[in-house]
């Protein structure tokens, strides 16, 4: 009975639905389901900005007020997606100030945002609440100052590690004498400094701010000052932590921090000096995140500050803290569930801490909900792999870079195949991971034949022969990206596999084995695919088809060839003469 | 952003023709070709019928001989895998007669071998200089100590080759003007930096890491020194609006009147920041610069033909970054977001209206890099830099 429920009943049953797999399962049922469905979504993640086009997403939701999207492929991060490749917002932006008066979040990452896209958000929105830019680049401050000036709702400035054209601090002062409604901002990428006073003001008149990160130019002297305008702050980003010893800027301090009651989460960290860092004792016990990737103090203080923080559960650090200071946040942190250790001097010819395969083992031992890791260390051995694959079996994100490209098992001076095999093999609900060191095909067999529920996987300076790369696409059911960098993987294991590429959201291949003429035929076949090939030598086609290109960045697609790619990258589909324009 | 591979240690160049493989390259590169029968590669079937003619995708195994370069494969294998042998042979016959002195960055054209290869760009692990690996190793030179036992002259050769090249361009940094503590940390980051994005770590912590490289313990008294002086900075700084970088000034605890550009060249993946307000005229600034980013180096490696030269990096002179022999162009944009040539306008002028500078390289000529074609820079303001949307696309 089609009609049994009136299409109001379901649009509200339909509205608990957040999930966009439940949504798009909802919208299969029947017709009038996918309609219902359609009218009433809200909330849009496109994961490849390139797999969909605007009008196509406008045309299906048309009463969208929220999106999310990404834009350049993981590896853009390490600078090996050249400028000018891609992944611009304004089409979108465009495209909806007409389509979504109403829309009021955008969150994008790895794109390419312009001040006149950042211009056109603040006039087209009139409800426009949410702006979140991680990753992103190609705008000013100037932008920044015209969301700050119009946005009258704004809740959310947040910009995340962008790189932005940094012109003046001027732009925090456009924000309205009325504007109360600030949730969350977070400026610490940028360089400038901004008007201290017009800081103040803001946070002073927004009560429900939460999130305040600063930038590094806000002094800790006057820190204080926020906070005490701002005592329900839940997340905080200091500025450089460095101050002239004197002890009436760290009375202030501490006393500042023990009024904020609800801290959980700290960030910045600049420029530590340690004597100041006792200043946040009183806040420690609350803390839940602690980023502590910029502060460079060595390890005592880390273990101190570290030690009081009982509840901590994500915690972001330089490899400063050593093996003796993880094995200290593994006896006092046990509800620790994410960690990440940086490396401090990561082109330094020998190791300058003492940081081995040791502390990563000894978090793994004590700290029974840890469930993502990313280390970076110099040496690494099969047995330690092991040992945490044993401990941790509940692993949900596991990235190692061992700092040396190929770097055997320092003990056995063996691949570290098995070590990585008993990770996929024993963490069973493994989503991410991320290799290096010397590895061989077998490890990939192993992957193919265990990870079965790996949505990404990062390889680097692996694989001996195209069998590797067959045994990832055959075996992993799950997997959704894929991104391999300088292993010697050919045109067989990916032609034989083309199809799989289908069920990805993308695969990036860099420094590999794959020929021009592979690619054609790849691009040829698979109408439902994008193939671009990035190669800054000139035009494949002045070279022999058996040459291998650059870079090859596979995504599945239903939208029309991209209008506007740069002159180093060239599209692999059917229609010959088009590929080469 | 695009990065070649400077060819760091004033050694052999990166920039991919294969010519200037030095002779143990070539030997290994060859070696790998002879050994192209690998038996044990499984054939894979092509399910859905799609099959290439001829490819030549076949990933190369360790050669099996045991030949000098051959015994450092076993923690080397991919690195000297991938070339194609229809290439290797073609270019070999026209490359350099080359020096027993080696190379020091193993430019490994996995790539690169048809046609030109920007500087190494997708430089596989060949920035992990086999020498570096070699040297790195405490385990190769223990038990294996047959592996000094077989080449005694080259690797104390190429040490000591290094420890002067290394001296050498200390001693000439400190000379030049505008140098800071920067630049001197950069040169420990060339080997490694010749990978492009390894280790991978997102360029905003990397340049954090570039101004942490004081070392924190002496953070502490430097802080404190500099806040004094930063907090007079600050007021001044407001009223710069010429002026970035607010915080990198205060840190260092310079003179009110720097200016400060960041300085991006294509081929490294981490820019510099260099001080305008150091300079008085465009020669100073071209030669800090030439200095800073090795140009002339990287220059001379491009188009010496012999290892000599290379080696020797300093004796020929060369072409300095604004003549218009230079490989490179220095190009600046202005507060419009133009992008112009440095050097048509006067300094002051210039002074007042630039945002930031980047190194280009010209389009490579000389038949240099054979096969090219194209010239993704033109020496207008790039088209690359701007969003389609300008271009009227």
């Amino acid at each position: 009975m089609a009609y049994s429920f009136p299409e109001e009943v379901l649009e509200h049953v339909f509205s608990f639905l957040s999930s966009d797999r439940d949504r798009n399962a909802v919208s299969l049922v029947c017709k009038s389901w996918y309609e219902i469905e359609r009218w009433c979504r809200r909330r849009v993640f496109i994961g490849n900005c390139y797999a969909v086009s605007p009008d196509i997403v406008i045309r299906r939701f048309p009463e969208v007020r929220a999106l999310e999207m990404k834009g350049k492929p993981h590896f853009a991060d390490f600078n090996l997606v050249p400028e000018g490749w891609g992944a611009y917002v304004h089409p979108w932006i465009r495209a909806m100030s007409e389509a979504y008066p109403l829309l009021e979040e955008i969150k994008l990452k790895r794109m390419v945002v312009t001040d006149e896209s950042l211009e056109l958000i603040a006039r087209s929105f009139k409800n426009f609440k949410v702006l979140v830019l991680s990753s992103c680049e190609g705008f000013t401050t100037d932008g920044l100052a015209s969301i700050a000036a119009n946005c009258r709702n704004l809740r959310e400035l947040d910009l995340r590690e962008s790189e932005v054209e940094d012109l003046s601090g001027h732009w925090l002062s456009h924000f309205p004498d009325n504007c109360t409604s600030l949730v969350s901002l977070n400026m610490s990428c940028l360089g400038s400094e901004v008007s201290f006073s017009a800081l103040e003001r803001l946070v002073a008149r927004c009560p429900n701010l939460r999130t305040l990160r600063l930038n590094r130019a806000v002094p800790l002297e006057k820190l204080p000052n926020l906070l005490h305008r701002a005592p329900q702050l839940v997340e905080l980003g200091t500025g450089a932590y460095s101050a002239d010893i004197r002890s009436d800027i760290f009375s202030n301090l501490a006393e500042a921090f023990s009024v904020c009651k609800q801290l959980k989460g700290l960030s910045g960290f600049w420029d530590v000096v340690p004597a100041f860092l006792p200043a946040m004792y009183s806040v420690c016990s609350g803390i839940t995140s602690l980023n502590l990737s910029y502060a460079t103090i060595q390890s005592p203080d880390l273990v101190k500050l570290v030690s009081q923080c009982r509840n901590l559960q994500r915690l972001w650090v330089l490899d400063y803290i050593e093996d003796s200071g993880l094995e200290a946040l593994a006896a006092s942190c046990k509800d620790l569930q994410e960690l990440r250790v940086f490396p401090s001097d990561p082109f330094g010819a020998e190791p300058n801490v003492a940081l081995t395969e040791q502390g990563l083992v000894s978090v793994s031992e004590g700290c029974p909900k840890l469930q993502s890791v990313l280390y970076f260390c110099r040496q690494m051995s099969n047995a330690a792999l092991v040992t945490i694959a044993r401990n941790r079996p509940e692993m949900i994100r596991f990235r190692l870079c061992i700092i040396e490209p190929q770097a055997p098992d320092y003990l056995t001076l063996e691949p570290l195949d098995t070590g990585f095999g008993a990770i996929v093999e024993n963490c069973k609900e493994l989503r991410r991971l991320s290799m290096t060191g010397l590895l061989t095909d077998k490890v990939f067999e192993y992957i193919g034949n265990h990870a079965k529920k790996l949505e990404m996987l990062s390889i680097a300076f692996a694989g001996d022969s195209d069998l590797g790369l067959h045994h990832v696409l055959s075996g992993c059911k799950s997997l959704r990206k894929l991104e391999i960098r300088d292993c010697p993987f050919g045109d067989k294991a990916l032609l034989a596999n083309a199809a799989k590429l289908e069920t990805m959201r993308s695969l990036w291949m860099s420094s590999c084995s794959v020929s021009f003429g592979a690619c054609k035929l790849l691009g040829q076949k698979m109408p439902r695919l994008n193939v671009e090939v990035i190669d800054e030598r000139g035009p494949p086609d002045s070279r022999p088809e058996s040459c291998p290109v650059e870079k090859l960045y596979v995504y599945r697609t239903v939208a029309e060839r991209r209008a506007d790619m740069p002159g180093f990258v060239w599209m692999m589909d059917g229609d010959k003469a088009l590929a080469f324009s | 952003m695009r990065s070649a591979v400077v060819s760091g240690g004033g050694g052999v160049n990166s920039s991919g023709s294969m010519s200037t493989l030095s002779s143990e390259e070539k030997s290994m590169v060859m070696s790998s070709e002879d050994s192209s029968s690998y038996p044990d590669e499984p054939e894979l079937e092509l399910g859905l019928g799609l099959s290439l003619g001829g490819g030549k995708a076949k990933p190369r195994p360790p050669p099996a001989k045991a030949t000098a370069a051959g015994s450092w494969d076993q923690y080397a294998r991919i690195l000297t895998a991938k070339d194609f042998p229809s290439m290797v042979s073609t270019k070999a016959s026209s490359s350099s007669s080359s020096s027993s002195s080696s190379p020091v960055a193993k430019a490994n054209n996995n790539n690169g071998s048809c046609g030109t290869k920007r500087t190494a760009e997708p430089s596989s692990p060949p920035g992990r200089s086999a020498i570096r690996k070699f040297l790195s190793k405490p385990e190769l030179i223990g038990p294996n100590s047959s592996l000094i036992g077989a080449f005694p002259d080259y690797c104390l050769s190429k040490i000591i080759f290094l420890l002067l090249l290394w001296i050498f361009h200390f001693f000439g940094s400190v000379m030049a003007f505008g140098l800071d503590f920067d630049m001197l940390l950069w040169l420990q980051f060339q080997e490694l930096s010749q990978v492009v994005g390894w280790p991978p770590i997102r360029a905003y912590r990397m340049n954090s890491l570039v101004n942490h490289a004081k070392s924190p313990a002496t953070e502490e008294s430097a802080t404190a020194i500099d806040k004094s002086k930063g907090t007079n900075l600050v007021l001044d700084k407001t009223n710069y609006s010429s002026n970035r970088n607010h915080n990198v000034a205060k840190e260092r605890g310079l003179v009110k009147t720097s200016l400060f550009v960041k300085v991006n060249t294509d081929g490294i993946p981490i820019g510099r920041k260099v001080d305008l307000s150091a300079h008085s005229c465009y020669d100073s600034l071209a030669h800090t610069l030439d200095h800073m980013f090795k140009l002339s180096a990287a220059f001379g490696a491009t188009r010496s033909k012999t290892e000599e030269e290379v080696v020797m990096g300093g004796i020929r002179r060369p072409p300095r970054l604004l003549d218009s022999s230079s490989d490179f162009v220095l190009t600046y944009e202005d507060k419009e977001g133009d992008w112009m040539l440095v050097g048509d306008v006067p300094w002051e002028m210039f002074l007042s209206s630039v945002r930031r500078l980047r190194i280009r390289r010209t389009a490579e000529v000389n038949g240099l890099d054979i096969g090219r074609q194209f010239t993704f820079f033109p020496l207008s303001s790039s088209c690359l830099e701007l969003p389609p949307e300008f271009l009227g696309l």
